[in-house]
């Protein structure tokens, strides 16, 4: 098999924004851009509900409403604020 | 619907939370407003970064074992496709009352956003409260309004001459298909 290499240009951010998407698929930028172009454009990626389907089927089972839900964010919201805060002052 | 007469709204980081748990959620309902593209939503680096630190908190970890890097990784990343990021937010507004509630006003206010969707009292409460902030937030910011989410949901709803019932019926239907 030859291999070619191909280069192109892209905008800073962009090349930022593909290295993002490559780390959180916990791939290389050219393993995830090979990936891309093998597949023949954008490889399917799994759309937001079924990303989510395991935490939100665990969060019905448990029987969280929303306003529970709502409660347990904004607690857990003050603990960020205020490690931040400490983090700040140390 | 042009994007240009496209409602801008930003969610606070509740709103974003109970969406990505709750899927049958006044939320959910409303992140899927962004994604089917009925709003515009904005997001900042500051907003990404709180919803990441909450969901890697171990107290919400403890509580729920799906929610694994991964997922969270995922999520924030789909998040960033549905919404418009915005690199720079000035800070012109500062809420003594909630601290942490002041990146969603100043990113509100950073892209004319139509609506700040949140259902936390203390930015509620900036649209009719007395204090020197609340009156400074509706002369800097009009027409700025935090409105909750069932709220955005009645906006679109009239504006599409549908019921909330009928927009949170075709929710569920996309959402299954």
């Amino acid at each position: 098999m030859s291999l070619q290499t191909i280069q192109i240009e892209v905008r800073q951010e962009t090349a930022q924004l593909l290295m993002e998407k490559a780390s959180a698929r916990k791939l290389s930028l050219d393993e995830y851009l090979r990936a891309m172009a093998e597949s023949d454009g954008l490889p399917r990626m799994k759309t937001l509900d079924e990303i989510l389907a395991p935490f939100r089927a665990e969060v019905e089972a448990k029987g969280y409403s929303e306003d529970e839900l709502d409660d347990l964010f904004t607690e857990a919201r003050k603990e960020v604020f205020q490690a931040k805060q400490q983090k700040e002052q140390e | 619907m042009t994007t240009q007469e496209k409602l801008r709204v930003v969610y606070d980081c509740n709103v974003l939370l109970v969406a990505a748990a709750k899927e049958k959620s006044t939320s959910a309902a409303c992140l899927w407003l962004a994604r089917s593209g009925y709003v515009r939503l904005f997001l900042s680096k500051d907003v990404l970064e709180e919803v990441t630190d909450v969901l890697n908190r171990p107290k919400i970890r403890a509580a729920f074992e799906t929610l694994t890097d991964e997922l969270v990784n995922s999520f924030l990343e789909q998040l960033r496709e549905v919404g418009e990021f915005v690199r720079v937010v000035p800070k012109r507004f500062t809420y003594s009352r909630d601290k942490d509630d002041e990146q969603y006003v100043n990113l509100a206010g950073a892209v004319d956003a139509h609506y700040l969707v949140s259902r936390d009292k203390d930015l509620l409460s900036l649209n009719t409260g007395y204090s020197d902030e609340c009156k400074q937030f509706r002369q800097r910011f009009r027409p700025l309004k935090v409105i909750e989410p069932l709220d955005l949901l009645r906006q679109i709803a009239q504006a599409r001459n549908i019921t909330v019932a009928e927009l949170r019926a075709e929710h569920e239907r996309e959402t299954k298909s």
